[in-house]
């Protein structure tokens, strides 16, 4: 009996958390890439408006954003924010006569007294007749060399690009649009290590659960393309590489935008166009980015469940400091004859060693893996805590007790006996572009605020503690290993 | 004087008001609100907020003063600037502080104008305390001039003069504290030592509105009644005109708009009180840009004011057949207001009535007879939609009133909140102009039909006014030869470049080709001149031979022809004979400015020179300095009747000459220039006027009045609020006004010309050879009833059936014009018919196909078959294409030698057969449809082991020689090398390779080709 409490202590509560999207009313399509504004988090969706955020988990409609139409996206460029979004002749299934438009705020906040739009400027057309459609923007800043670029499209011909003027949102003098892509909509421009990378989003909209929108990515060395995919065919043909589609419980992803919250830890944003979760209703998303082999790819969020914590520097299992307790298992050597057909042998359980460890504080370190109670760690959301960029606060508590892991006064880490909610029983969890984790307490105790520098670090090979994050050194990364 | 600051002076501004609801002005902010009745009207004078200058970031802004006048407190008519801060000689004239006013009427009959403003400073950018004069005026509605000096004795602001029962005259004023003095009879000057107001409450005071009533003296001001809160409006009385006062309350509490201030007047207007005062309604987040208001005030019994407060609702009547602005109504059961579009808060606001929710709105009067109810709701791409109430889930109750209005309660009964803009009761549609231009929608409204005439019988009409001008008994159209033709102005015995290019942008709307190219051919024969100082341009008239009657060009004519010429490029390609794109360019090639050579033969003041003096002048069809349209290249002033900047905007679009966004510029100051050029009271406008919008005043007949030329005004702007609408408040304010002066004028009797203030002009303009006469000319009808394609009044219908029914035949006396009446008419009835349109750039089935010929095709480099036999679509509507399942497929995409199909065979210049443009080019449905496609693979030898290589949009089965080798079910894009078959073989000589095609919504196209094991396009074999 006790065996089954203990497994229901690391379960989820009654109601499984899904972490497919994000918290609050996140309601949107066509979500603008995230902008940050004052501590606060913003993205501009379809027909208007727009989602904000305090933490970056939790979101709710109000922000503002005027003159209606289709897909939005912003940048932020000097101390000002560019939004750029397109105007419709007739919707969705209507004409294609679309015309894009930038505009400035100097802030994004509805209730400062700076907010105000300038009049939109149109800086890309489209006749209705030609093979475009000038809705759908997306917006680069070039960061190796400060110009400014939009593509748009949508499955109406070719998905183009132009160049517009940062200084003042409009269209470069002379500058003449170029097809860049075609079939795709709500296309979004990226830059990383010399490679421009077009993402657009396939498939169908706007059909509820059944729409199949899915985002995939070319990349060019020049902003203008060609933008081939893996396998060398050009977006202009219809080439792509699957970014993201749909996954268990959401379907659509749609209108990519990229964050970069640290060197390493990147992010993607998305709407899905149906939460199942949500009476299938179009919602934001925010997932960990990953690049393998110079290609984008969608991570996963963060799913409840109990893992092994590995350290990418050597691979040693973070565990409670606690003795090695040897299993009362007789060894029967490879050359021993069988007398008995063989049988399983269980595993150590919690019970079997729980009583050898001490009551109170237990330090933490890494060592190798044998799947014993003391290594396995039960991640579980703490939502009420609120939560950061992606995701909620998590607690890390051994499986099947209330043992937390937590940072201490002294900068290292170490486990409580019964997890109180404290900042420093929080765990910021981010996937890094690797695929590794870092893993951060929300609060050092002795300091300020919360903390977005130190992370759980190996010093050394058997020894953890909490030092300043650094993507350049395997000892702040951690492999989550799902156990189950 | 700079242009700008000319223009703004100069300009006529036309306001919205949305009948009688709150705020009462938009399109610009307005505060400070003194109302005074002046004989039997309401005239509002308000200071006039404006986005702060640079120097004044976050603070109040006014240059200058309008004055705002109804008669039934529902309409307001602007009448413009009546002073601004450079007309004060003792003020700061970069000051922007031209603060609360106030006017009265002086004994001598006058109206004297008290406004504050901030003294002329020591250095320039200082600034020194203000001071407040006076400006005087024979009208209410000005011009007032200033005075040369401020009355000495004032310091401060907000000044009010109370006149009192007894004949004597009193000012206050706020200047630290609330002021008052005695003022002299002239008004100019204090009559007493000015003294601190007594008895009223601490906390800060301003914006004094003092008046008599019953005997006793009212004192209201906006207070601060708590440390931090905004101000509220309160009163106090006395039994002297000075005071001590004896403070009573608050009139309105603080503001729930948030704005700080609040400054008010109290008027009493046909047997009501009223209280006006403002808020920030269409400037939530900057509390300094205000709208005015009013709502209805009334005293107890004992003197005392009921709180009044503040509605959007308003006062004045509505007229339930005009569009009743609901969302101006009391919110209920958690209906909201919000603006409509927050970066043009002039928009106004919806109101979101969620289930269960109502809205209801007041002091309605109800429309005679049967009505239906119509609501005006929003979706959520913001696109509007009227339909019968009965179509939605809304419904509206009339409650009686006791006073013989209505009140209307709309409640939404349905499961979903419901956007609402507006409700109107009317047994016809609610006159409702678009928000969008057809270059955007595409979409022209059919006014006719929406008036209750039927297609039918609007088909037969235009057929009817068509056949009237090319080809009727009174035709002004005539053939000459085979290849050549001209229309005539008959009454003047010639022909003109007006009438022919009109003419041409007719043909072009109807598609007549052939009528197109004989009047260009004329005009480029004998009209267009190829040598001479202006080659290019047009003479503007000629006789019916083509003898030049003229040298020079009417700016017109070159407008007319360009557009014609361009939409006839996107019409019929410029393949046929005339390169219409290339013609398009030469003259607007040959307009841009240059200087030429001019013989002047007589000095300024007229006698012969001897010899002629050779001056060099420059010319250009748009004026350089203003971006607007000459009368006559070379001349200084213009025609309102040029100004189309629609245009322009077709221009910018279809001429690809490289000036895209100077015609954009064009058409920018062309609405700008429009707005300075009407007459605030009559919406009339002058034959010619300078390109500040002042008359010409030279003495000429034709000129300063209304006649001929400027009829075509409101045709013009109908056309460009039908195409563009980019100015839809102004242009809607616009249609209303002049037709209400024409309606004034009775409907049935207006005549053909006025001075622009609305009075008859002292001399007539003769129409060709028949005698001087004012008439009711059909051209006139014309053009006033296709301005209402921008009303939303309901005797726009009026005007509508007016020409409908108007009969185009010599009157009484014999006078007919069967040119410009007959075009005018013409014109209209395109307009009213939603068949004057942007002519749309059309695609070439040739941009993407060419005919296949005899001699065998190749696979291209990358082995793309290019060559198919393409049927023409099936339908097979279908929403999405994720309905495309392979059962699906299975039985909808089979191959039935006996369904009847009609083939182009076709060579496709791309390697992805754009199917979509095949069936868009021929006026085939592209959507919801089924293609199959064929073609024939000769092969030398078999050809083992290759795959077919398949990409198509969307879904697609294939065949070889009769075996199904592929199928792409679900929602397919076209993707190069999306699926292979197994390995297949082609025989030796010819194989059978088919497709069939389906889409839903998408674009629909294919790629295909052989590919072998290698993985390299299979190239060895020909096409047929």
């Amino acid at each position: 009996m006790k065996k089954l409490v203990s497994l229901l202590s690391c379960l989820p509560a009654l109601l499984p958390f899904v972490l497919k999207a994000q918290s609050g009313a996140p309601f949107i399509h066509d979500p603008s890439t995230l902008a940050e504004c004052d501590g606060k988090y913003y993205t501009f969706g379809t027909g208007g408006g727009g989602l904000i955020s305090d933490d970056g988990w939790s979101w709710h409609s109000g922000a503002e954003r005027p003159g209606g139409g289709a897909a939005p996206d912003v940048v932020k460029i000097g101390n000002r924010y560019l939004v750029a979004y397109s105007s419709t002749g007739g919707g969705l299934g209507g004409r294609h006569s679309g015309r894009i438009l930038t505009m400035w705020n100097r802030t994004l906040d509805p209730s400062s007294p700076d907010f105000r739009f300038t009049e939109p400027i149109e800086v890309a057309f489209s006749d209705g007749l030609e093979d475009n459609d000038a809705i759908d923007a997306g917006l680069l800043l070039d960061p190796s060399t400060g110009r400014l670029w939009c593509s748009y499209g949508t499955y109406f011909g070719h998905i183009r690009i132009v160049e517009l003027d940062p200084v003042t949102g409009a269209r470069c003098a002379g500058n003449e649009p170029k097809d860049i892509a075609i079939d795709c909509e709500a296309t979004d421009l990226i830059y990383r290590d010399g490679w421009y990378y077009l993402l657009g989003t396939h498939g169908t909209c706007c059909d509820g659960v059944n729409s199949t929108y899915n985002i995939v990515v070319g990349r060019s060395r020049n902003v203008t393309g060609p933008y081939l995919d893996n396998v060398g065919r050009d977006m202009l043909a219809g080439g792509g590489r699957m970014v993201i589609s749909a996954r268990e419980g959401v379907t659509g992803p749609g209108h990519f935008g990229r964050t970069i919250v640290d060197e390493g830890v990147e992010l993607m944003s998305c709407h899905y166009e149906a939460d199942f979760a949500r009476s299938g209703r179009s919602v934001l998303a925010i997932l960990p980015l990953l690049w393998k082999n110079d290609w984008p790819v969608a991570g996963e969020p963060i799913s409840e469940g109990t893992y092994e914590i590995a350290s990418e520097r050597r691979g040693y299992s973070l565990e409670l400091a606690v003795d090695f307790v040897r299993m009362p298992v007789p060894r029967v050597s490879f050359r021993d004859a069988p007398t008995l057909p063989d049988s399983p042998v269980s595993p150590q359980t919690l019970e079997d060693v729980i009583g050898t460890w001490p009551e109170g504080e237990i330090a933490v370190r890494a060592g190798d893996y044998m799947f014993r109670p003391h290594q396995r760690w039960c991640i579980t959301a703490v939502p009420e805590a609120g939560g950061y960029l992606t995701a909620p606060y998590f607690k890390i508590c051994i499986e099947g007790t209330d043992r937390a892991l937590c940072a201490t006064s002294e900068g290292e880490i170490a486990t409580v006996p019964h997890f109180t909610g404290a900042p420093e029983q929080l765990w910021r969890i981010e996937q890094l572009v690797d695929g590794t984790y870092r893993l951060m307490p929300r609060h050092i105790p002795g300091t300020e605020g919360d903390n977005a520098r130190y992370c759980l670090y190996s010093i050394a090979d058997s020894s953890p503690t909490l030092a300043r994050y650094d993507f350049g050194s395997d000892n702040a990364k951690w492999n989550l290993i799902r156990l189950y | 004087m700079n242009w700008r600051l000319a223009f703004l002076v100069a300009a006529v501004f036309l306001s919205s008001n949305l009948d009688g609801q709150n705020p009462l002005i938009s399109g610009q902010f307005t505060a400070d609100p003194t109302a005074r009745v002046f004989g039997d009207k309401v005239y509002v004078y308000p200071s006039h907020d404006i986005p702060p200058v640079e120097t004044l970031k976050g603070w109040f802004c006014m240059a200058d003063y309008h004055v705002f006048s109804s008669s039934d407190l529902t309409h307001w008519q602007d009448h413009g600037v009546i002073l601004s801060q450079e007309q004060v000689p003792w003020g700061n004239h970069e000051g922007y502080s031209m603060w609360a006013p106030d006017c009265v009427q002086g004994s001598d009959g006058r109206y004297y104008f008290y406004f504050p403003c901030g003294l002329k400073p020591e250095k320039p950018g200082a600034r020194a305390g203000f001071g407040i004069g006076v400006a005087i005026g024979d009208r209410p509605e000005g011009p007032f001039v200033a005075q040369e000096k401020n009355i000495e004795g004032i310091m401060g602001i907000d000044p009010c003069v109370m006149q009192t029962s007894q004949g004597e005259q009193y000012i206050f004023w706020a200047g630290g504290a609330l002021r008052g003095a005695r003022l002299s009879d002239d008004g100019l000057a204090l009559a007493s030592e000015p003294q601190v107001m007594e008895g009223l409450p601490e906390g800060f005071k301003e914006g004094p509105f003092a008046f008599e009533h019953d005997g006793r003296y009212y004192l209201t001001f906006p207070w601060v009644l708590t440390e931090g809160g905004t101000e509220t409006l309160a009163y106090a009385i006395s039994d002297q005109p000075l005071g001590p006062w004896k403070f009573q309350g608050v009139i309105m509490e603080e503001s729930p708009t948030g704005c700080w201030t609040n400054h008010h007047s109290i008027v009493e207007y046909k047997g009501q009180w009223y209280l006006f005062y403002h808020h920030n309604d269409y400037s939530p987040r900057f509390d300094k840009n205000r709208s005015i208001r009013c709502d209805t005030l009334t005293f107890n019994s004992d003197g005392t004011i009921m709180p009044v407060r503040p509605t959007y609702r308003g006062v004045g009547v509505t007229d339930g057949s005009e569009l009743v602005q609901i969302d101006c109504g009391d919110l209920k059961g958690g209906a909201t207001r919000a603006l409509r579009d927050t970066l043009h808060p002039f928009e106004g606001w919806l109101v979101t009535v969620p289930p269960s929710a109502s809205v209801s709105y007041a002091g309605v009067r109800i429309p005679a007879g049967d009505y239906r109810v119509w609501v005006c709701t929003a979706g959520f791409w913001g696109r509007t939609q009227v339909q019968p109430i009965e179509q939605t889930t809304l419904k509206l109750d009339v409650l009686p009133q006791d006073d013989g209005l209505h009140t209307l309660v709309l409640h939404n009964q349905g499961q979903a909140p419901v956007q609402v803009d507006w409700v109107s009761l009317n047994a016809r549609a609610p006159l409702s102009p678009l928000t969008q231009g057809g270059f955007a929608t595409g979409r022209y409204r059919n006014l006719f039909l929406e008036a209750g005439y039927s297609q039918a019988q609007i088909d037969q009409k235009l057929e009817e006014v068509f056949n009237d001008v090319f080809f009727g008994p009174n035709r002004v159209y005539f053939e000459v030869g085979d290849t050549l033709g001209y229309i005539s102005d008959i009454k003047n015995h010639d022909i003109r470049t007006e009438g022919m290019s009109y003419g041409m942008m007719i043909a072009v709307q109807f598609g007549r080709k052939d009528i197109f190219d004989r009047l260009w051919r004329w005009s480029r024969k004998y009209m267009q001149m190829t040598d001479g100082m202006m080659p290019g341009y047009f003479r503007w008239s000629c006789k019916t031979d083509g003898t030049p009657n003229a040298q020079g060009s009417a700016s017109d004519g070159e407008l007319y022809y360009i557009t014609s010429l361009l939409f006839a490029s996107n019409l019929w390609g410029n393949e046929t004979g005339i390169n219409y794109l290339g013609e398009a360019q030469y003259i607007l090639d040959v307009i841009q400015p240059k200087t030429i050579e001019v013989k002047v033969y007589r000095d300024r003041q007229g006698n012969r020179l001897k010899d002629p003096i050779i001056m060099n002048r420059e010319v250009s069809l748009i004026d350089t300095a203003t971006n607007l349209i000459t009368f006559v290249p070379g001349v200084p002033y213009t025609d309102p009747s040029y100004h189309l900047p629609a245009f322009y905007e077709v221009w910018a679009r279809y001429a690809q000459d490289g000036r895209s966004s100077y015609w954009q510029e064009c058409a920018r100051a062309s609405r700008e220039y429009l707005h300075r050029s009407i007459d605030g009271a009559t919406g009339l406008t002058p034959d010619y006027n300078n390109y500040d919008g002042s008359l010409l005043r030279n003495g000429q007949i034709i000129g300063d009045a209304f006649r001929y030329d400027s009829w075509r005004v409101p045709m013009n702007i109908a056309l460009d609020y039908s195409w563009s609408c980019a100015d839809r408040v102004w242009q809607q304010n616009y249609g209303h006004l002049i037709q209400n002066f024409l309606y004034s004028q009775g409907i049935d009797t207006f005549v053909d010309q006025y001075n622009i203030d609305g009075t008859r002009p002292d001399q007539v303009l003769r129409a060709g050879d028949y005698p001087e006469a004012l008439r009711h000319s059909i051209g006139l009808v014309a053009t006033s009833a296709a301005v209402s394609l921008v009303c939303t009044h309901a005797k726009a219908y009026e005007f509508v059936d007016a020409l409908w029914n108007a009969r185009h035949e010599p009157d009484e006396t014999g006078y007919f014009d069967a040119y410009y009446d007959g075009l005018l008419r013409l014109f209209a009835f395109m307009h009213l018919s939603g068949r004057y349109r942007v002519v749309e750039r059309t695609m070439q089935l040739s941009q993407y196909f060419s005919p296949a010929d005899a001699a065998a095709a190749s696979p291209d480099e990358q082995g793309f078959l290019r060559r198919w036999k393409l049927a023409e679509p099936l339908q097979r509507p279908n929403a999405s294409n994720t309905l495309f399942t392979d059962t699906y497929l299975r039985d909808m995409l089979r191959w039935n030698p006996e369904q009847p199909l009609t083939w182009h065979h076709l060579d496709s210049k791309l390697y992805n057969v754009k199917l979509f443009r095949f069936a868009a080019c021929q006026g085939l449905p592209y959507y919801g449809v089924l293609f199959w496609a064929e073609t024939v693979i000769d092969c030398p030898e078999e050809i083992r082991d290759v795959r077919l290589s398949v990409g198509s949009n969307s879904a697609s089965r294939w065949w070889l020689n009769g075996e199904e080798v592929l199928m792409l079910s679900g929602d397919r894009r076209m993707v190069q090398d999306d699926a292979m078959t197994h390995r297949l073989t082609l025989h030796k000589g010819r194989n059978v390779l088919r497709g069939a095609i389906i889409n839903g919504p998408g674009m629909s196209d294919f790629c295909v080709r052989f590919i072998d094991e290698s993985g390299s396009p299979v190239l060895n074999y020909s096409i047929r």
